[in-house]
């Protein structure tokens, strides 16, 4: 049951990574490919560490397990937030199928 | 269990050199920079595995001191790239 458990955790923690590496090659546009890796990344990694402290059983693993996936849940966003904010300052191109684009209505009437 | 190992571990690397090819590819720095945050993570998920392989939990450790330091240098970069745009503005 339990070598099941960590079994499923690590396959579907590689399978969200593999995703996320996918997606960061296939989306159109740099705001798509960080949607893909900032959400399916951290999924992926915090699976792979909860199948670590699954199978190790040992307190200071799984402790320690634990945090690495709180500092993961914690950063993820915060990068993820801080580089598309650097990059639209930047003029990074939006995807032709952009439909709304709210930001810029707001700086034009700043400007 | 072993095979599931090698699985794991051959989707990871799969998904490292994807990641590479947009490293490469990347039309921008912030591509790159998002290519190298995700190539940072994914090297995480593959020492998880690899500690649970091996049974040497030492490489948990290991892996948090990569991930802080992929945060780290994701936020410098983003700060770089701000800060950049910023002196072509006061120019």
């Amino acid at each position: 049951m339990n070598n099941l458990l960590i079994t499923f955790c690590l396959l579907s923690g590689a399978f969200f990574m593999l995703v996320a590496a996918i997606g960061i090659l296939k989306l159109p546009d740099l705001y798509q490919r960080l949607h893909a890796s900032s959400k399916a990344a951290t999924l992926g990694v915090a699976l792979l560490l909860l199948g670590a402290a699954l199978h190790s059983g040992d307190m200071g693993v799984v402790s320690r397990c634990l945090m690495a996936i709180a500092f993961f849940m914690a950063t993820a966003p915060v990068g993820a937030h801080l580089i598309t904010r650097a990059a639209y300052n930047h003029n990074e191109a939006l995807a032709k199928e952009t439909i709304s684009d709210e930001w810029a209505e707001d700086r034009k009437g700043l400007r | 269990m072993t095979i599931v190992f090698i699985v794991v571990e051959i989707m990871l690397a799969v998904a490292i050199a994807i990641t590479f090819i947009r490293l490469v590819l990347g039309p921008t720095m912030v591509n790159r920079v998002v290519a190298l945050d995700l190539m940072a993570i994914l090297v995480v998920g593959m020492m998880a595995s690899e500690a649970v392989r091996s049974g040497e939990h030492a490489l948990l450790d290991v892996a948090v001191v990569v991930g802080i330091t992929a945060f780290i240098g994701t936020v410098a970069f983003a700060v770089l790239i701000d800060r950049d745009r910023g002196d072509q503005q006061d120019e």
